[in-house]
């Protein structure tokens, strides 16, 4: 009896200590896509917000060619910034519409450009106060209004000191002052304090995560998230069944031109966030080629963006040419969301279940 | 006529009451074909993925044994018995076209029906009381309008109308016990197949209950969650034989917020949703996949795949009874034995014996996933 209740205790204590490993595996994930992945994301955007709103405060001040040419080219900067932020679909970013705020896309009924050509009319006053505007329709908060203003139909007038054109920069002043703040706010949700605390601390008492599975689970998901927004979203609308159907409009910052590099560096982003968290830690030997995978395929993804580069938008879904580049393009997100949601979740014990898909 | 709705290509109707309370002629769809298949046996059914991948709706016996197997062209979603128990119906899960009518008795031969050019189904539908008609939610993806599709069973299915489901992303759908009632969950999510399953306002949800006449599509009642509710998306439904609906909820707020996802409903009455143990609320992360009541009616059995829960509640005090645990468990059909029978997303049907009471395995195969609902007939 007693060699039994030894064999017991062994039996238990191998057990459980083998699942404490496995938790502290899944628990490292976490921590490293929060150090190297997260919190650099979160304090860059928000740095480079708050210099898009000194800079538009700038043109409104002075309006001039050279202030103008450096508010685009920082608006694309906020933009670089905000493609890594994108990716992290989970937590402070879909709290109180924080992500329509900041990116309130698809608009598939051109609410954004209705808004602010009624603004344009209206003057109203409130629209030009940030304590104000902060109540008024999210559309208003975000980087659609804002490249609309700057890149839009009439955009350079705003170097010229009319009225429409004070308060189209005032405007622009008025949108980035809140994108800087909600890029604040969104930094400080993200902290040790706040929703950190949550992510990094898996526990049956986290109102949360309960496993230390779950925040990893959360960022394969935020992972494929991203890739289906990508091609369902970003590319597949525009593009069309075929030439017929093709609707450059539909793309996303086609304004500014940054159609193809946003959705680049979300790849690119995407790719830095699976390799700095070490995701293939979780892979035994015999799968380990799906980590190689998943890289290699981001990396022909990448190459495949690189041809698009320069390219107008209208030209790069309206030519043949680049249509068969987009739909390679489409074909190597599919791989890798097949690799990322089925391959690498089943192998790393983190498979979505069959009955738990949103929307059924 | 429909009021207010019915202009350029939109197609009205009203069904006459002669119509929709008269039995109407024999076709091929209609009893009397084939009148002893499996009569007296007690059915379910539900759509499933199979260990190579492909998509089919299968019918099944109360030991949860198949009886037949119908390939989909595409993942289904929920089956739908007519009346009479000979027909049974499988709409595409959303954003799919495609919807299965096959007979129960191999009276005739497994048909698609698509949706019309502009709609895409959502998965669910309803027959009639007395079985002529088939009423499923459709996207009127275009206008961002939810739809209810009419197709006439006595004419092949032909789809011979539609009415407003009164909000958007109609998903669930049943008839009253008066037989002249429609109520169905608007969940207010709208999508569009161009964005495939993206949720496009999310802001600006606005779910609710409509109950609409089966007549003339007219507007009876509509049930809404207050403002700050408003992302609480209503899903699921059951009618219990006293009429009052009981529906599941998705929230679609924070993952730090556990609003009550089960609440139940009479036409004219505000909507009261229910109270769970606080240690639950939060293990059902925010998601309700199938709700429905036992033969009595005195019980619902509400699934959490997410939380790997079904719990159940008296229909009669409004208590919450007990839960009990079933991986990915989402299918709740009624038996015949007031109990319940439960599928799951990892291949398995079990029992309850007496809800909530112990759960017994009756069948198990890991390579297949049983999909969101099962039905009954019998």
């Amino acid at each position: 009896m007693r060699v039994l209740y030894l064999c017991l205790l062994i039996l238990t204590l191998t057990s459980t200590s083998a699942s404490a490993n496995e938790n502290i595996a899944y628990d490292k994930i976490a921590e490293r896509a929060f150090i190297h992945y997260i919190q650099p994301a979160v304090k860059k955007f928000e740095a480079e917000t708050s210099v898009t709103s000194l800079l538009i405060g700038a043109l409104c001040e002075n309006p001039d060619q050279k202030g103008l040419t450096s508010v685009r080219q920082q608006f694309k900067r906020s933009l670089k910034a905000w493609s890594a932020v994108e990716i992290l679909r989970f937590g402070p970013l879909i709290t109180d519409n924080n992500y329509e705020r900041f990116q309130f896309y698809p608009d598939r009924k051109g609410l954004a450009l209705k808004i602010i050509r009624r603004a344009f009319v209206s003057r109203a006053p409130d629209l030009i106060n940030p304590e104000l505007l902060v109540n008024k329709s999210i559309v208003l908060h975000g980087f659609g209004a804002l490249e609309y203003i700057l890149f839009g139909a009439n955009s350079d007038t705003l170097i010229r000191e009319t009225p429409q054109a004070i308060y189209r920069c005032a405007l622009a002043r008025t949108i980035s002052i809140i994108m800087s703040r909600n890029a604040a706010t969104l930094r400080n949700s993200w902290s040790s304090k706040n929703f950190a605390r949550f992510f990094l601390n898996p526990s049956v008492t986290n109102p949360i995560y309960k496993t230390s599975r779950e925040p990893v689970a959360e960022l394969i998901k935020t992972l494929t998230t991203i890739l289906q927004a990508a091609t369902d979203q970003k590319l597949g609308p525009p593009l069309g069944k075929d030439r017929k159907f093709t609707r450059p409009k539909l793309a996303i910052f086609y304004r500014s031109e940054q159609t193809f590099k946003s959705i680049q560096n979300n790849m690119k982003n995407a790719d830095k966030l699976f390799q700095s968290a070490r995701f293939d830690q979780l892979l035994d030997e015999d799968s380990h080629w799906v980590s190689t995978a998943i890289t290699t395929e981001f990396a022909n993804l990448d190459r495949l963006l690189n041809k698009l580069h320069g390219i107008p938008v209208q030209e790069a879904f309206l030519e043949k040419k680049h249509r068969v580049t987009i739909s390679l393009i489409r074909i190597s997100i599919a791989v890798l969301y097949d690799h990322l949601k089925n391959t690498y979740a089943n192998a790393a014990g983190l498979l979505v279940g069959f009955n738990a898909l949103d929307g059924d | 006529m429909l009021p207010g709705y019915l202009s350029g290509s939109m197609h009205s109707m009203e069904i006459s009451r002669r119509t929709l309370l008269a039995s109407a002629t024999v076709s091929l769809f209609m009893t009397g074909k084939c009148p002893t298949a499996r009569a007296g046996t007690v059915q379910f059914a539900s759509c499933r993925r199979e260990v190579n991948g492909s998509f089919s709706a299968v019918l099944l016996d109360e030991a949860g044994q198949d009886l037949e197997v119908f390939p989909l062209q595409g993942r289904g979603h929920d089956v739908a018995f007519s009346p009479d128990g000979r027909i049974l119906v499988a709409p595409a899960r959303r954003p799919g076209n495609f919807c299965l009518v096959a007979s129960t008795s191999n009276s005739f031969a497994p048909r698609i029906i698509t949706a019309p050019i502009g709609r895409h189904f959502y998965g669910h539908g309803v027959f009639s009381k007395n079985g002529h008609f088939y009423f499923t939610t459709e996207n009127d993806f275009e206008n961002a309008i939810g739809i209810i599709g009419i197709y006439d069973v006595n004419r092949g299915f032909m789809r011979i109308g539609e009415y407003r489901s009164y909000g958007v992303g109609p998903h669930d759908i049943a008839i009253l016990p008066d037989g002249k009632t429609i109520v169905v969950a608007n969940g207010g999510i709208e999508t569009h197949p161009d964005y495939g399953r993206a949720k496009l306002n999310l802001p600006l949800m606005k779910p609710s209950l409509a109950y609409i006449d089966v007549e003339n599509g007219n507007q009876v009642d509509l049930a809404i969650l207050h403002d700050n509710l408003h992302k609480l998306s209503i899903r699921h439904l059951t009618v219990i034989a006293n009429g009052t609906v009981w529906f599941g909820c998705q929230f679609q707020g924070s993952k730090l917020e556990s609003p009550a996802l089960i609440g139940h409903h009479r036409m004219g009455e505000p909507i009261a949703m229910t109270h769970l143990p606080d240690e639950l609320a939060g293990q059902l992360k925010n998601y309700i996949g199938s709700i429905t009541g036992n033969s009595a009616g005195d019980i619902v059995a509400a699934s959490a795949p997410r939380g790997n829960l079904v719990l159940f509640w008296n229909t009669v005090t409004g208590a919450y009874l007990g839960n009990k645990s079933m991986k990915d468990g989402c299918g709740i059909a009624a038996t015949s034995d007031n109990g319940f029978l439960l599928s799951s997303g990892s291949g398995k049907i079990a029992a309850t014996a007496i809800s909530p009471g112990s759960l017994t395995t009756l069948s198990s195969r890991p390579d297949i996933s049983w999909d969101n609902h099962m039905t009954n007939h019998g």
